[in-house]
């Protein structure tokens, strides 16, 4: 038969642990040295967990003895109870279905009144005695024997989970809400990367008996095969938390791979909460990514604020969307607090990854379905790169037309519609939202024809014998014709290329407007749409750029004395 | 005659009674008496010179084993080494992070600290404990592998810092040495379950290092309410006796051999029990200066030994050696009372057994006082038979 | 001051007492109160933690939050307290159960949200008062009841042990709990129906 287990400490007999070493198996002394209590890190759980793991032999025991209490001064800790928890509950120790004896003199009444942990008193495989000594153990034995369940240790865990209540700590968004860590390793399972990192959660969190026990209640079942999700768009991707040793990082790394991808945060600790903000604003400038991941919280500060506005990843999102309205910020948080999320929608955020907290794991697809959304999410980021781009641009030729001659208000009107443009590409998501920011675009053109073009009786047009454009006298002109008289006769253009693919631009605004579907479903030779690219990104971007040529042309032709 | 004269010669140089300077006189003595006896003379001269060199070879031998009385830096030695900041102190106080990196440098620290080698020469037992729980004493192993020899007092606790071997310095190389998470301290280290006494040590169970520790301090020192409750533990065992005066030995903080005191405060309540008419028995202790006297008194009980005068080391029976052997080298010990001189007077006097300048001699597991005792006239009135201990603070 | 108060996140306060900045108010206006804010606590915990704050010689209570300190600090927190019998309590979100002791000196560590509760004010009053007995009354009304569980266990303890020393050390446990219940009979083994009936009046009312 194998042996009994008898764990005791120090208000127990110690006459009781020799007979017991003596008679009937093993012992186990429960002590709480000077030494473990003066080390802030010290937690209870700790403890327990490191003597499951290597302080008592992980054999399969016939019966274990636990007193209701294990502590020298304050009994109604019932630090028994928690190390019962803990047995059920941790697969190395190898005793997860065995027989449990509480031995004490209170009731399992008296105790679940107490403790919070008193269910686990009626659960399986659980015995209570008040009679203590050798011989009432041995009898115990020989019960618990006769009485043994059969069931699986699965099916024995399943029941246990069902019937144990265990409340998280009390404790407030701080660094020792597990949400953090639950979602690194929930995350890191699904991705099937087992790393030094997650290690390193199994050791920091992985005692917590809150942590061990929704392992138990919510198993990881479907895990997502990282390498056959791809993020498709191309870009730079930098990930900027200061937790990033602890998981973090890994698995950003795992999901950006074959991306340009950088991390920063790791050096955040030792800083003061400005600093994080500036350092911060410093590598964006340096780096300059396409996408930036933030975490929302990087500071201790952080958690002591109750304005969002105040939270130093809101206040690196201001700066970054100062710098570059178009580069993609997507904020990682564990919050679910409804405000914080709108301030950070207020202030230009992208895109949001939550962290998965326990309670959301009660459906055993969220990890891989969140993770999958996180790289939708990412995908379609980076697919809006281009913005930041523009962004540019446009900002280098509002400061372009800040030093222009000309008319206030023409230079007013050319500068709003720049920005109104731009402002409808980056919110736009559906095709015709798409197709109104490029005719807003276009408009710039419509401006500069009205401002220099009065009354003109000649018309462009394309000469087949002389292969190049003329004019003509007209009597109704176009706004092609407008702007192709400025491109030759006003700023000596000579690129026939250029001003054929301004015509064709102007002609899919036109088919737009006028839903002309000749024109919007024009097909190529081999049967492409030639103009449905107003519909997408694609559209404004060839039109931006035939603006900035004109836009620069207007420039060289200015002058100052106007 | 000669016969007789060297007999007589022999009987004195190998008297363990005398000091080696008295030896010496009786040598020099001797030759210049033995110069007066002519041939017969040149005869003894000859056994004599025999006699010298054998206790000559002998004495080097025994020097060995005597001990010097030096309660004061039995003090010192505790009270700085393991209190102010040096490597000592570490072996009984709680480690925070920054102390050492790595174990091998307290270790080498530790090694380098070799004053208590001075120990010695003053209480063997000390020294051994000391060696035991820091040091490399010498390790003999039985047929189990287990190290027969443990701490003196506490023959069951075979454990230090370095002994056996390196078992918790290995054990802090994987668990301690530059270690930022998950680091585990020396106190921390669970001992084999081969090395754990069976039993219980000072009435707790021996399993992990700060155990051990935590059973050390209470060998070096007594604090807060441990001498009270070793008083109170002893004198609840006798019936019929009344003992005063223990509650003021609560909070008593001082550094010595306590095993040592202990020992010695059980032969008193031995010795004690032989009054069986008188039966008050009372503890005292004052602070003077840096001097800790503690006094236990046997209320009017006198002794009924006659004291000689011209050799009071005749009255050290066994029991009195004994707690002078038990506290040599930790306090002065003397006895106040209203002795019965030879000259069948009454005296009132301390006889000091051991007092600065004492010398002891090893004896197996005991320690005799080989020194002469010294009389002193007190003027109070003594009211009964006081075992006088002066530790040194 | 008789208490020293160590937050170093006010916001904490405000957050989990029960009648929040009114509650820290009442706090920060108690005699015999020193609670620090902001800078001035940061900096005394930093000197703490360097093992150089010197402490008022009135105090008897020191309360800091402990995921502030390090190991450095935490021990010279517990040198002091234990030469001049000051009690200690620290309080964190990352300690999940209540642990006591009271081995030189009463230290003990709770969870924040179990601090902060109603029970607070009440026992930093009665303390500055000179009326409280022991640390337990922070966590429970009902902290007698742990002494008499104790005793119970002792008494049971008691008669299985052998060994000499650790008899007496169990008998000396329970002479002192004896003493700080200071109830009509004496806590021993003749009188355990009266400590059962004792007990299950408290677990009644629980």
């Amino acid at each position: 038969m194998s042996k009994a287990l008898l764990i005791f400490s120090d208000n127990i007999a110690l006459q009781l642990a020799i007979d017991f070493a003596d008679k009937l198996g093993n012992t186990y002394q429960f002590q709480i040295g000077n030494q473990e209590l003066l080390n802030p890190n010290f937690t209870i759980d700790g403890k327990i967990n490191s003597i499951l793991e290597s302080s008592i032999e992980a054999i399969e025991y016939s019966c274990i003895f636990i007193p209701f209490s294990l502590s020298k001064n304050n009994y109604v800790e019932f630090t028994g109870l928690r190390l019962a928890c803990h047995i059920r509950l941790t697969p190395r120790f190898k005793n997860m279905s065995t027989p449990i004896v509480f031995y004490g003199y209170e009731s399992a009444f008296e105790v679940n009144k107490l403790s919070s942990l008193g269910s686990i008193l009626f659960s399986k495989g659980i015995y209570t005695t008040d009679r203590i000594s050798i011989e009432d153990f041995r009898k115990q034995i020989a019960f618990v024997q006769e009485n043994q369940l059969q069931v699986d240790t699965n099916s024995f865990t399943n029941i246990f989970i069902e019937r144990l209540h265990i409340k998280p700590a009390g404790n407030y968004a701080t660094h020792h809400s597990i949400t953090n860590e639950w979602a690194i390793y929930r995350w890191a399972k699904a991705l099937q990367l087992e790393t030094e990192n997650t290690q390193k959660i199994e050791t920091s969190i992985g005692s917590n008996l809150y942590y061990k026990y929704l392992k138990c209640k919510y198993p990881i079942t479907e895990v997502i095969d990282a390498n056959s999700q791809i993020i498709l768009n191309s870009g730079s991707i930098l990930y900027i938390d200061d937790e990033l040793d602890k998981g973090w990082d890994a698995i950003f790394k795992k999901i950006c791979l074959n991306k340009t991808y950088n991390s920063i945060g790791s050096d955040f600790k030792g800083m003061t909460s400005e600093k994080v903000v500036s350092s911060t604003i410093n590598e964006i400038n340096r780096i300059n990514p396409d996408v930036v991941i933030l975490d929302y919280r990087l500071h201790d500060d952080d958690f002591e604020n109750t304005n969002p506005q105040e939270i130093s990843g809101y206040k690196i999102l201001n700066e970054i969307k100062k710098i570059n309205e178009g580069m993609q910020v997507i904020v990682l948080s564990a919050t679910n607090k409804i405000w914080n999320l709108m301030e950070l929608q207020k202030a230009g955020a992208d895109g949001f990854i939550l962290k998965e907290s326990p309670e959301l794991s009660v459906d055993s697809n969220y990890s891989k379905n969140t993770i999958a959304n996180i790289y939708r999410t990412i995908n379609d980021a980076l697919a809006k790169k281009y913005l930041k781009e523009i962004y540019t641009d446009c900002e280098k030729f509002i400061l372009t037309i800040d030093k222009m001659h000309y008319a206030s208000d023409f230079l007013e009107a050319l500068k709003n519609q720049l920005q109104l443009s731009y402002y409808l590409l980056s919110k736009a998501e559906s095709k015709e939202q798409f197709a109104f920011a490029y005719v807003s675009l276009y408009m710039i053109i419509e401006i500069i024809n009205k401002q220099f073009i009065e009354d003109i009786d000649e018309e462009c047009y394309w000469d087949e014998v002389s292969k190049s454009y003329t004019f003509k006298a007209i009597e109704r002109l176009t706004e092609w014709n407008k702007i192709s008289f400025l491109y030759f006769k006003k700023w000596k253009g000579n690129d026939n290329r250029f001003i054929r693919n301004v015509h064709f631009q102007i002609q899919k605004r036109n088919g737009f407007i006028h839903n002309d579907v000749d024109i919007l479903d024009r097909q190529s030779n081999n049967g492409n749409y030639l103009n449905h690219n107003i519909y997408k990104p694609e559209g404004y971007l060839n039109l931006f750029n035939s603006i900035k040529v004109l836009l620069s042309l207007l420039s060289n032709a200015d002058t100052p004395h106007r | 005659m000669a016969r007789n004269k060297y007999d007589f010669i022999k009987e004195i140089l190998e008297s363990k009674k005398i000091s080696p300077a008295q030896r010496e006189r009786v040598l020099l003595l001797t030759k210049e008496e033995v110069k007066k006896d002519g041939a017969l003379g040149k005869e003894l001269e000859e056994r004599v010179k025999k006699l010298e060199e054998k206790i000559k070879t002998e004495s080097s031998s025994t020097a060995k084993n005597i001990l010097q009385h030096n309660p004061q830096y039995i003090s010192k030695y505790l009270s700085s080494k393991f209190r102010e900041n040096n490597p000592l102190k570490w072996t009984t106080h709680v480690w925070d992070e920054k102390k050492y990196e790595l174990i091998d440098t307290f270790i080498t620290e530790l090694n380098a600290d070799k004053d208590y080698s001075e120990i010695f020469r003053y209480n063997r037992d000390l020294y051994n404990l000391i060696n035991y729980f820091i040091y490399q004493p010498k390790i003999e192993l039985d047929q189990n592998n287990i190290p027969k020899f443990g701490w003196p007092n506490l023959h069951d606790m075979k454990f230090g810092w370095q002994y056996p071997n390196s078992l918790i310095i290995d054990w802090c190389k994987a668990n301690f040495d530059n270690k930022e998470t998950d680091i585990k301290y020396p106190f921390q280290y669970e001992l084999p379950e081969e090395l754990r006494p069976k039993k219980p040590i000072k009435g707790k169970m021996i399993s992990t290092f700060e155990n051990v520790v935590d059973v050390f301090k209470t060998e070096i020192q007594f604090r807060d309410n441990y001498l009270y409750r070793e008083l109170k533990k002893r004198t609840n065992a006798i019936n019929d006796y009344k003992f005063i005066g223990i509650d003021d030995f609560k909070n008593l903080d001082f550094y010595t051999y306590a095993p040592g005191f202990l020992k010695a405060i059980d032969t008193i309540l031995s010795e004690v029990k032989r009054n069986e008419t008188e039966k008050v028995i009372q503890f005292s202790h004052k602070i003077c200066g840096d001097e800790l006297i503690i006094e236990i008194t046997h209320l009017s009980s006198y002794p009924t030994r006659v004291l000689n005068t011209s050799n009071l080391s005749q009255f050290l029976g066994g029991g009195m050696n004994a707690i002078a052997g038990n506290t040599f080298s930790l306090c002065d010990f003397s006895v106040v009372t209203k002795f019965n001189t030879s000259q069948n007077k009454k005296q009132n006097g301390e006889l000091m057994i051991t007092y600065e300048g004492s010398e002891g001699e090893v004896k197996g597991n005991e320690v005799n006082v080989i020194s002469q005792l010294k009389l002193i006239d007190c003027d109070n009135e003594p009211n009964g038979f006081t075992y006088k201990f002066k530790f040194y603070l | 001051m008789k208490i020293l108060f160590l937050e170093d996140r006010p916001s904490r306060q405000i957050q989990f007492l029960p009648h929040g900045e009114k509650d820290v108010e009442k706090l920060s206006a108690l005699e015999g109160v020193f609670m620090p804010k902001s800078k001035d606590c940061r900096d005394i915990i930093g000197q703490i933690n360097q093992a150089s704050y010197i402490f008022d010689t009135q105090t008897e209570l020191i309360i800091v939050h402990k995921s502030s300190l390090i190991t450095e600090g935490l021990q010279y927190l517990s040198e002091f307290c234990e030469q001049n019998e000051v009690k200690l309590i620290c309080f964190s979100g990352g300690i999940s159960q209540l642990i006591y002791t009271n081995e030189g000196f009463e230290f003990m560590n709770m969870n924040s949200v179990d601090f902060y509760s109603e029970r607070l004010i009440p026992f930093i009053e009665r303390f500055v008062a000179g009326e409280s007995e022991t640390l337990l009354e922070l966590a429970s009304d009902n902290f007698k009841l742990s002494y008499l569980l104790t005793a119970r266990q002792l008494i049971g303890s008691i008669e299985l042990e052998q060994d000499g020393d650790a008899k007496f050390n169990l008998q000396e446990k329970l002479n002192a709990i004896s003493k700080v219940l200071n109830l009509e009979f004496e806590v021993k083994r003749e009188n355990l129906e009266r400590i059962n009936s004792e007990v299950k009046k408290i677990i009644i009312q629980a």
